[in-house]
């Protein structure tokens, strides 16, 4: 039976699997099958957790939060979306627990530069009916150094790591779905300026700073200038102003 | 390059006003119409036939011009306003349906890099069926198609950036 997520969509259904091989595959077949927004799937651990590119996520039983929410943005709010999700999760965490969450573009969740989190938005758009965006938010709670695979290690922390604490997941869930119902409404309603600016406060880096960028046409440097109305990077490339929508920030350089 | 003879090179075009009615002629028809308080004119010359027709309402409007060549694969419609007659566009075929991109990001063909393309032009394609992803700040968008039929022309290169309501795909719609 599923739990009621009272403080997301009031009544709509949140699955909680005690093992699942992807939280994110689970959503996405529950979309397709026309379950309503605000629809949440958690797994205490999942077997096979995605991250983006086809990267697994490391998701070890008790450790983390690992939930992902369906939801049926209308179009014109597709491109802020995952400014939205990582702004409610940024936020969630820093008033759960108080450690100050910044956002790695585009959503990343770091602190000090290390990996606390990360979102992994997919959709499936259809001028028909059934169009769906399923937003997956995976979060480091009580791992400790030695629960991250070597090749993770010095890049990922926890909330137990920063805090020495240990943290449940339902409560960051709690906090995450009011967060969530917040910034989600915002890019509805097309409240873009208010969205940008709280996103642009909590991003990592700074106008001014250069930066280093994975993208189609291999890597290049620039200069961050801010983010365009679909929250785009905005560089300065040379003697060009370029937006980068789908790219990588490999590091700040200066 | 010298021309052998003094005179121009026949270019081998056939404008559909090249041989018996050029726009001068055109121009002289409107304005007869026009001045005579003419509702509708029509004209058959060789190989040609012409229809123009104005409303009374608005004396000082454009004519219409309905330009009928004998060759009924190249009929061409025409709208004659102040003199400029713009060139004969190809009529839109009715049964091209566009699929166009809900976002602002990144076109690509393929789930993966190493993947094959979700289609290529010539592929059958069924209503649900994903023909590309758009991405956006990590939000990997799977694009459906909303009709059955043909893919006939696929209208951005992979990895190309896309605008909001850019046309992706041209499906030829099945009966």
């Amino acid at each position: 039976m599923p739990v009621r997520l009272n403080n997301f969509f009031p009544g709509q259904p949140l699955f909680i699997f005690s093992l699942a091989f992807s939280t994110m595959d689970i959503a996405r077949r529950l979309a397709g099958l026309n379950f309503p927004e605000g629809t949440a799937v958690m797994a205490e651990e999942q077997l096979a957790g995605r991250g983006t590119k086809g990267r697994s996520w490391h998701s070890a039983r008790g450790r983390g939060l690992y939930v992902s929410f369906i939801l049926r943005p209308s179009p014109r709010s597709l491109n802020l979306l995952p400014a939205a999700v990582g702004l409610a999760a940024a936020e969630a965490i820093q008033r759960l627990s108080g450690a100050r969450v910044s956002l790695k573009w585009p959503n990343d969740l770091v602190v000090r530069g290390q990996k606390l989190g990360g979102i992994l938005c997919e959709g499936s758009s259809s001028a028909g009916k059934n169009s769906w965006t399923v937003a997956g938010i995976g979060i480091n709670l009580n791992h400790r150094q030695a629960d991250f695979p070597r090749e993770l290690s010095g890049q990922a922390t926890s909330l137990f790591i920063l805090t020495g604490k240990n943290w449940k997941a339902m409560e960051l869930l709690g906090q995450l779905g009011s967060r969530l119902k917040v910034w989600y409404n915002a890019v509805e309603k097309g409240q873009k300026d208010f969205l940008l600016a709280s996103y642009l406060e909590r991003l990592s880096f700074h106008p001014g700073q250069k930066l280093l960028l994975r993208t189609g046409e291999g890597e290049l440097a620039g200069q961050f200038l801010g983010l365009d109305e679909k929250g785009g990077l905005k560089l300065k490339v040379g003697s060009e102003t370029r937006i980068f929508y789908a790219s990588e920030i490999i590091r700040v350089l200066s | 390059m010298t021309q052998k003879n003094g005179k121009p090179v026949d270019s081998g075009q056939a404008s559909p006003f090249s041989s018996k009615i050029d726009y001068e002629e055109l121009r002289k028809l409107i304005s007869l119409l026009e001045e005579k308080n003419l509702t509708q004119f029509e004209l058959e010359v060789e190989g040609f036939k012409i229809k123009l027709s104005r409303s009374l309402g608005n004396s000082s409007g454009p004519a219409q011009v309905m330009f009928t060549p004998a060759v009924p694969e190249a009929a061409a419609k025409i709208m004659a306003t102040n003199g400029e007659i713009p060139a004969p566009t190809p009529a839109e075929d009715k049964n091209i349906h566009y699929v166009t991109s809900p976002m602002v990001g990144t076109f690509y063909r393929a789930p993966s890099p190493t993947s094959p393309p979700f289609v290529d032009i010539g592929d059958p394609v069924k209503k649900g069926q994903t023909l590309c992803i758009v991405e956006a700040m990590k939000l990997m968008n799977e694009i459906e198609c909303d009709v059955n039929g043909l893919v006939v022309d696929i209208l951005v290169e992979n990895g190309k950036p896309v605008e909001y309501g850019q046309k992706l795909f041209a499906i030829k719609v099945s009966a």
